[in-house]
């Protein structure tokens, strides 16, 4: 296994904090209460508009549990492809386990959407069903990459296969199923004009954005924290040959 | 409707407040680690 590099890091700039992880949390938090105040209740719901104020942490949510996945099979290509270095099949877990922390919180914000709208916690709906199954598949990754032990490449070329394979039924699952078997969820509501009101858009384009960044920052809090402990793994190693 | 406005932007207070400290923490861990390495 190749040496993990650590870059360096001027002692003054060790307490600073980027400007756009202020942002994200500025962003956030101007979600948090736009969704209560800016944004109004939703008509025609089973047990009251307010539960569908959900739908701003939970849309965004979904799409980042797909973008795991893509994140994933980008790094699983390039370390595939290009460099069979442990960074880049670090990267590519990283990007399966936030997936997987999305897809949790997309199934658990759903449900109580659902319940809201539809009357049930849980329909069977395709949708739902295919984030089971995406979930399913996280798990599978996550449990099989934990049970290979000894040799990293070929732990890595494993996980790699396992997540480009993987992303075609996730793609049909996630873009397919729901629009050619008929869903409970609407499909054109955020990419057609005047689906979504301009208070709704208010909040979901914001959430959108604090979302992409709370990701970008944890994959690479994740990444960092996994760079620290190999090295330090690697000195203890070498000091005890 | 405040009561759950203000949970929600108190959890999510809560979880920035960590990342934050998470933050510093790798970094000064980084500095470490690289420190060590240079000895």
């Amino acid at each position: 296994m190749s040496v993990v590099e650590m870059k360096e890091i001027p002692r003054e700039k060790v307490d600073k904090i980027a400007l756009w992880k202020w942002a994200c949390g500025l962003i956030m938090a101007y979600v948090c209460y736009g969704a209560f105040f800016i944004a109004n209740a939703a008509q025609n719901f089973t047990r009251g508009g307010d539960d569908a104020r959900i739908v701003f942490f939970h849309v965004p949510a979904a799409i980042l549990a797909y973008v795991g996945y893509v994140v994933a099979t980008v790094y699983s290509l390039q370390f595939l492809l290009k460099s069979p270095t442990p960074e880049t099949d670090a990267k590519a877990a990283i990007g399966m386990e936030l997936g997987f922390l999305f897809c949790i919180v997309a199934t658990l914000t759903g449900s109580v959407f659902a319940g809201a709208v539809w009357g049930s916690y849980w329909n069977w709906d395709p949708r739902e069903t295919s984030i089971v199954v995406m979930l399913l598949l996280y798990a599978s990754y996550l449990i099989l990459r934990g049970a290979a032990t000894g040799d990293f490449q070929k732990r890595g070329k494993l996980s790699a296969v396992y997540a480009l394979v993987s992303i075609v039924p996730a793609t049909f699952l996630i873009w397919i199923v729901p629009r050619i078997m008929g869903s409970l969820h609407p499909t054109d509501t955020l990419w057609k004009k005047d689906k979504t009101t301009a208070d709704y858009k208010m909040v979901l384009y914001p959430s959108f954005l604090a979302f992409g960044m709370l990701f970008t920052w944890l994959f690479q809090l994740r990444f960092r924290a996994w760079k620290v402990g190999t090295r330090r793994i690697q000195r203890r190693l070498r000091s005890n040959k | 409707m405040a009561p759950v406005m203000l949970v929600t932007l108190i959890t999510w207070l809560g979880i920035f407040g960590y990342l934050i400290v998470i933050d510093r923490s790798i970094k000064r861990m980084e500095r470490d680690t690289r420190e060590n390495d240079d000895l």
